[in-house]
């Protein structure tokens, strides 16, 4: 199957020294459903922004279906993975909610009416349509929230990563963020610390600590391991 | 609109309104747009008063130069021999102001930006414009939070200390918005940004622009030869 992730002995290592990845190992089937967990610092957002080529490994390889990540591939890399951030302020920028929908499809040099199509859709599909032309900062975050995801699904990306997508909302937001990523067929990876959410949504989790995968197998099973959980501080 | 409300100021700014009738044309015609966009007239006049301590410390100096001699007589006859240009120095900068205010209230910010990019204004300063409304409330609730929480231990501090931490603040500030600014970056190239923010076509510039232009044209050019 070409819609795979694979990283293949990845390490990294921030300017300052920090080791972050120290040899990171695994591969995401095409439609998978799988959570990220980890303590902080563990090294999850940099497994994260590694997938969509934000950072370049020090050594090993990562591949984005058929694709090596590195420089010349970027922007293909780009277009099939979407990455969706904690905080919904980082990822909306643009001065109205249709703007910053509409800004990964036109770097992807999408305009017109199959633009305005998209984004629509994108829109509908989060609950979003009534709100497009208000300004980004006039929304709660909860819908800020699902604007990021909008953000990110419009350029159909082949592979959805998302950081916390239910941290700070209320019950009533996260049910609802709950419900718009059950719905979503494309493979998926959360990084989360919200074992509920993982429960509910992953067939799979991988657990990293200290930059390494410390296990990797059917969420349900994972989750139920205490010993587990309590070594890696998710617990 | 944006071209009309620039070619409009451009005419007051040359022109300078030199008599009650321009005043009250300018006025009048401000006030119609701003009628059309169902504002607060009062809300803007008020808001247009902005300029008013600005515009009026320069204008106090100006009919210094009808001073005679170094008296009290000397000032007083120099400030009435300089009083119309007194009043012009405030006044233009003021109708300039509710001009651009009713622009603004006119137009939303990404239309306004849009019109600015097809002015071919530089895209670095769009893009500054751009962050600078998205995140200026942001910003504000930042220090807004960074006060509460100074204020909340330390409720009474003498002004020499409170000047020192209002600069802690400043410089608190000042990282975070880089650590933003660095966050925005990733989640921008995370999204294809290639250094330049590409923008929608909206729409064209049709008949009724072009005839909004030619009045602001032809009332610039009355107020600058007439």
């Amino acid at each position: 199957m070409s819609c795979r992730i694979t990283y293949q002995d990845v390490r990294f290592s921030y300017p300052d020294g920090t080791q972050a990845l120290r040899g990171v190992n695994f591969a995401l089937e095409h439609g998978e459903h799988v959570a990220l967990l980890g303590p902080n610092g563990a090294g999850k957002s940099t497994v994260m922004l590694l997938a969509n080529g934000v950072l370049l490994p020090n050594s090993g390889q990562i591949h984005i279906g058929e694709r090596l990540l590195a420089p010349e591939n970027l922007r293909e890399i780009r277009q099939q993975v979407g990455l969706v951030f904690q905080d919904p302020d980082d990822q909306l920028f643009m001065t109205s909610v249709y703007d910053d929908v509409a800004f990964g499809p036109l770097n992807q040099g999408i305009s017109g009416d199959e633009l305005d199509r998209r984004v629509t859709a994108a829109l509908d599909e989060v609950g979003l349509v009534d709100v497009s032309n208000k300004a980004p900062q006039n929304l709660s975050f909860g819908q800020r929230k699902r604007a990021a995801l909008a953000t990110i699904l419009v350029m159909q990306p082949e592979f959805l990563i998302l950081d916390e997508p239910t941290s700070n909302l209320d019950p009533r937001g996260r049910r609802q963020m709950m419900a718009l990523l059950a719905s979503i067929q494309t493979t998926v990876l959360i990084a989360t610390h919200d074992l509920d959410l993982a429960w509910q949504l992953c067939q799979r989790a991988l657990i990293i600590d200290e930059g390494v995968i410390v296990a990797d197998g059917p969420c349900h099973e994972l989750l139920q391991d205490n010993s587990l959980l309590q070594a890696h501080g998710l617990k | 609109m944006l071209l009309s409300a620039l070619i409009l100021v451009v005419g007051i700014v040359i022109g300078m309104p030199h008599s009650l009738l321009e005043i009250a044309c300018i006025l009048a015609l401000t006030i119609m747009v701003a009628l059309l966009t169902k504002a607060s007239i009062l809300k803007l006049l008020l808001r247009s008063l902005i300029v008013l301590p600005f515009a009026g410390s320069m204008a106090l100096l100006a009919p210094l130069r009808y001073l005679p001699e170094i008296s009290l007589t000397g000032l007083s006859t120099a400030y009435f021999l300089g009083l119309p240009l007194l009043l012009q120095l405030v006044l233009t900068p003021w109708l300039c102001v509710l001009v651009m205010l009713v622009l603004a209230q006119a137009c939303s910010q990404s239309d306004l930006l849009y019109a600015m990019e097809r002015l071919r204004l530089p895209r670095a300063f769009l893009l500054l414009l751009t962050f600078l409304y998205r995140y200026v409330d942001l910003m504000r609730s930042q220090l807004a939070s960074l006060r509460r929480s100074l204020v909340s231990r330390a409720p009474q501090l003498s002004r020499r200390r409170q000047v020192l931490l209002y600069g802690n603040l400043a410089g608190s500030l000042i990282v975070r918005a880089q650590t933003r600014g660095e966050r925005i970056h990733v989640a921008m190239l995370a999204r294809g940004f290639t250094g330049s923010l590409p923008r929608r076509v909206r729409q064209r510039f049709g008949v009724a622009d072009a005839l909004l232009v030619a009045t602001m044209l032809a009332l610039a050019l009355a107020f600058s030869f007439i």
